[in-house]
């Protein structure tokens, strides 16, 4: 198998001399199409920083970061942020929507930076995450799960090769926040995508296709 | 566009309210731009309605026409055409008519009665000798009627009436036309001349395409004169540059004033949508595409207040006192209204910076 994102020797450290911290170190990881692997750690550990790098919202100080083959951390801020666009999708802790558009004009919105059709995408998507009752909401309308439900769509819609998702069941109880990781793990497989989700939560992870662990920025694979 | 819209839509109570004030010192700047026209009618009004291009003055007036002296003969220096050039008398004084005790200020022309500067009559006929005169629609509003005998300064005897002309205005006075014989009287009473020639007149006015081919010739007896447009000659009518620069000033502040409170209004959401602006950076939204929506949003502002000023200031120009001095010039409200829109894009982008700075990275791990 191919791996979509693939981390090779990945080092991140923050400050220098006697502040320097070593927020990750010697991280290996892959990635492939149609898998659901969960990276669980403590608070501090280097989850959020892990994210940001694979996201290329950060540059790691060694290492090196395939996405699709492109070695991201060699492109200028410009192509990175249309890698994000194009290859990438961010589910956040809380809810990534905009609070002033409505559920529709999410990806309305989408459609428009893409200056092309998601339409067919969008419906599929609203129908398989059972969310098509939302379209004319604006998201403080919303319940937090079916927020999520919908923050998941947004980052599939564009057809993106890799989801991050940020601790994405910190803001639900536990009811939803096992239905929001189990609709993760059907998209990985139903849509094909490499889906990486980070938590603190270790019942979470039960959905998993690979489970890491992370803990003073180093990762491992969970027994 | 989409976003800027979207997002108006959704916090309408805060845009109408910027929106609304926005309406408000727009409001204000054509008002004042409308008195400002108005008042700069008042002065020149009578002057520009010749459509003369030069004006010729004794050299020692200092460009003010009412301190000018020039001879009837004089006419004859200005190398142009007869039909393009005038001599014309100027006098203000008051005005009176028979069995009545108001005054009413005027402004008094004289001029041969077939000169261009004399304007078109809309009632009654041209004067025909130096007892006849026509008044300006607005004086004939005052109650001075075709036919009705008046008093003008300390004459004894009576001028009549015996046509009107539209109205005009010549230092914030309406207007009187009369032949050079009438202003001579007017001006000088029986005061001898050795000819019709050396009779006092104020000043020249000639139309010609390319002033600059004009000219006056001095020989060694003559007045000397000074040529000038007629731009310049309204330029230095008394009050008009100096009522004009203070009400161009509050203007120019209020422009400031609009930077200041669209960017600052603009600035405030910007900090409110910081944290919106790291996650859609990090979905891969250019940063171009969230400074385009700021910029939307402060022409939207700017436009929507400014056309809306526009009709209140039109409604409100519907139900002014006729006596307030207030002109609606079409080009000058148009440019306020660009300058306006454009000050508000201008304090729009304040807020690029901001949205610059915004790092992606706090969309994600950050509580
Ligand atoms: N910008 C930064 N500057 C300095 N230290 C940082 C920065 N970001 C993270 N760290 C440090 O790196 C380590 C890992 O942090 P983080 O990735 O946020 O952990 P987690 O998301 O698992 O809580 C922590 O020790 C944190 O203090
Ligand atoms: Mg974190």
């Amino acid at each position: 198998m191919d791996a979509v994102l693939e981390m090779t020797n990945i080092q991140k450290k923050f400050g220098t001399g006697h502040t320097e911290v070593d927020a990750l170190t010697d991280v290996n990881f892959s990635i492939n199409a149609g898998q659901f692997v969960s990276i669980v750690g403590p608070s501090g550990s280097g989850k959020s920083t892990f994210l940001t790098i694979a996201g290329g919202l950060q540059r790691q100080t060694s290492g090196e970061i395939l996405i699709n083959h492109t070695d991201i951390s060699k492109l200028n801020e410009k192509k990175r942020t249309q890698i994000r666009f194009d290859q990438l999708g961010f589910i956040l802790q809380s809810s990534n929507l905009i609070p002033f558009l409505k559920v529709s004009e999410q990806f309305a919105l989408v459609e428009k930076l893409a200056k092309k059709s998601l339409q067919e995408r969008v419906d599929m998507l609203l129908k398989s995450l059972d969310i098509e009752n939302l379209k004319a909401k604006y998201p403080k309308e919303l319940s937090g799960g079916e927020r999520q439900r919908v923050a998941i769509a947004r980052a599939l819609c564009n057809d993106p090769s890799v989801i991050l998702a940020d601790e994405p069941t910190a803001s639900l109880d536990s009811k939803h926040a096992f239905e929001v990781v189990k609709i993760l793990a059907r998209e990985a497989h139903d849509q094909n995508k490499a889906i990486i989700m980070v938590t603190h939560d270790e019942r979470m992870t039960k959905w998993s296709d690979q489970v890491y662990q992370i803990e003073d920025g180093r990762l491992s694979l969970a027994e | 566009m989409f976003l800027a819209w979207k997002e108006m839509r959704y916090a309408k109570l805060r845009y109408a309210l910027i929106i609304g004030i926005m309406i408000l010192v727009a409001y204000v700047v054509f008002m004042l731009s409308g008195l400002a026209s108005g008042l700069a009618n008042g002065h020149k009004k009578a002057i520009s309605d010749w459509g003369s291009s030069t004006i010729v003055l004794s050299a020692d007036s200092n460009k003010v026409a009412s301190a000018s002296v020039l001879k009837r003969a004089d006419l004859n220096r200005a190398k142009t055409a007869n039909t393009n050039k005038a001599a014309v008398g100027l006098f203000a004084t008051a005005a009176q008519k028979s069995g009545s005790k108001t005054k009413t200020n005027v402004a008094i022309f004289g001029a041969q009665k077939r000169s261009f500067v004399v304007p078109k009559i809309i009632k009654g006929r041209l004067y025909q000798n130096a007892h006849e005169i026509i008044i300006s629609k607005n004086l004939s509003d005052e109650g001075y009627h075709i036919g009705d005998q008046i008093k003008l300064a300390s004459m004894t005897h009576k001028f009549k009436i015996v046509g009107i002309t539209k109205a005009t205005t010549y230092s914030v006075e309406p207007v009187i036309y009369l032949n050079l014989d009438a202003f001579t009287t007017l001006k000088y009473g029986s005061q001898p001349f050795s000819s019709a020639s050396q009779k006092p007149i104020s000043l020249i006015a000639i139309k010609h395409k390319t002033p600059k081919q004009v000219t006056v010739t001095t020989g060694t007896s003559d007045t000397k004169v000074a040529k000038m447009s007629t731009a310049t000659l309204i330029q230095n009518l008394p009050g008009f540059s100096a009522e004009k620069i203070t009400l161009n000033t509050m203007i120019d502040f209020l422009f400031i004033v609009v930077a200041a409170i669209v960017g600052i209004f603009l600035y405030v959401m910007t900090l409110q949508k910081t944290v919106l602006f790291g996650v859609l950076k990090a979905q891969g939204v250019r940063t171009r595409y969230l400074v385009g929506t700021i910029v939307s949003q402060s022409f939207i502002v700017g436009a929507a207040g400014v056309i809306l000023a526009f009709i209140l200031g039109y409604l409100t120009s519907l139900i002014l006192p006729e006596a307030m001095p207030f002109t609606i010039d079409g080009m000058q409200w148009l440019s306020d209204g660009l300058i306006l829109i454009l000050v508000s894009i201008v304090g729009g982008l304040f807020s690029i910076r901001t949205v610059t700075k915004v790092d992606p990275i706090n969309a994600i791990g950050g509580e």
